[in-house]
């Protein structure tokens, strides 16, 4: 009997379940024959989005049988037998939706997604390309949103980055003119640029749905975009629902691996509401902004106003 | 006399609300901010990140040239020559005056938003 953890969240607990009987032999016996598909666990992509699989066998026989650690990492990008790893991950991730994948006591049920065809299609869709370190994921499913418009963005994305420069932003001739959407879009346009004002198309209420259609008229996607497209700049967009306080808010990805985001009118810097450097929007403190939306990408095309 | 333009300082990706004290309200406020007590404790200024981080009132003419910060009990001074001072607002009754003169700029829920803090 096999575990399986598919390594995806930050915030919200990873889908986990069970896979027994054939299936589970069927997948020891492939990975016994290939034992460098199974990686270390701190092997591959780190990164947020998914991380591949985390695979513990549950039984001792398994364990001696066939050779395999009892715990590792599969199709995470850090293997060096990644076309098989991605096989026998594929196998795994099928028994998701099998009868009773959800029933066992090493199953931590609690707040999970649930065990479903879309889930399923979502960790497959999902798993890195070989070699993942070169590769950026863009994240999970939305709250907040259609959940299929989201999977399309979780195929492994390459982005670029800038080094967290807030001095740029903080110039006292641009601070008060540029908001959260133009530092996220890295564009300093000294207009409080609004998602779909230079497209036409700007929000008509303030929502994940109609901001985020706002930026992709402006030329963002939520899904990769083209070599050609560089710099694509990663982004993070959430709302604050109200009453009272209904506004948008994104976050960009910098180079050192933490967001950077500027509150309106005020300085840009890389840190929550508790002072907590930005590791990951989607768990920041981030006040009334209560709902993720989604992460998506600002591409060489956009233009913002 | 000086026009004195006040900025509820809110949001992240929409414009602030914003208005213009009338005249009449123009010399309330001046007797307002001048009879706040001097505040000469070194204070941090709070107001910062996501969400409600004050008010921000631009006085100009007539010779003034200021800047000044209204949040939670505090009040931040700042003149054209960069000199700074400070006052108390106790139990916020300047800034809730203030916010009093935007009731027709900002939405009966943003209203209570501000004045909640």
């Amino acid at each position: 009997m096999i575990k399986v953890t598919a390594d995806i969240f930050s915030g919200r607990p990873n889908p986990e379940w069970v896979v027994s009987g054939a299936e589970a032999e069927a997948a020891l016996r492939s990975l016994a024959q290939t034992p460098h598909a199974a990686a270390a666990l701190d092997s591959g992509f780190q990164g947020l989005g998914n991380r591949g699989l985390i695979v513990e066998i549950l039984d001792d026989h398994s364990y001696s049988d066939y050779g395999v650690p009892a715990s590792f990492r599969l199709a995470g990008g850090g293997s060096p037998a990644e076309s098989q790893a991605r096989e026998v991950a594929e196998r795994l991730i099928s028994g998701l939706t099998s009868p009773g994948a959800g029933d066992h006591p090493a199953i931590a049920a609690e707040g999970m997604l649930p065990l479903n065809e879309d889930l399923k299609k979502f960790v497959m869709t999902g798993l890195p390309v070989g070699g993942g370190f070169a590769t950026m994921q863009a994240g999970e499913p939305a709250t907040e949103i259609d959940r299929s418009a989201d999977a399309g963005a979780v195929a492994a994305c390459k982005i670029e980055t800038t080094n967290f420069n807030p001095a740029f932003w903080n110039d006292p001739a641009h601070i008060s003119k540029n908001n959260c959407y133009n530092y996220a879009t890295n564009r300093r346009t000294d207009t409080f640029a609004q998602p779909g004002r230079a497209s036409g198309h700007m929000y008509a209420h303030i929502n994940c749905t109609d901001v985020g259609n706002g930026a992709v008229s402006d030329g963002g996607t939520f899904s990769c975009a083209p070599d050609n497209q560089k710099p694509r700049w990663y982004m993070a967009l959430v709302i604050a629902p109200g009453p009272g306080f209904i506004d948008y808010h994104w976050y960009r990805k910098a180079t050192q691996g933490f967001w950077g985001h500027k509150p309106g009118g005020t300085a840009a810097r890389n840190v929550d509401n508790a002072g907590h450097v930005v590791t990951d929007p989607r768990t920041a403190n981030r006040g009334p902004y209560t709902i993720f939306c989604r992460f998506m990408f600002a591409q060489k095309k956009m233009v913002v106003k | 006399m000086p026009s004195v333009h006040v900025e509820a300082d809110l949001y992240s990706g929409r414009k602030n609300p914003g208005w213009d004290l009338l005249r009449s309200d123009v010399t309330l406020f001046e007797r307002r901010l001048a009879s706040l007590t001097p505040d000469v404790t070194e204070k941090r200024d709070a107001a910062d990140g996501l969400g409600y981080r004050g008010l921000r009132v631009t006085v100009r003419g007539d010779g003034v040239h200021q800047d000044i910060h209204v949040f939670l009990g505090n009040v931040t001074i700042v003149s054209a020559t960069g000199d700074r001072r400070q006052a108390s607002d106790p139990e916020r009754a300047f800034e809730k005056w203030l916010i009093r003169t935007g009731k027709d700029y900002l939405s009966p829920e943003e209203l209570r938003y501000v004045m909640g803090g």
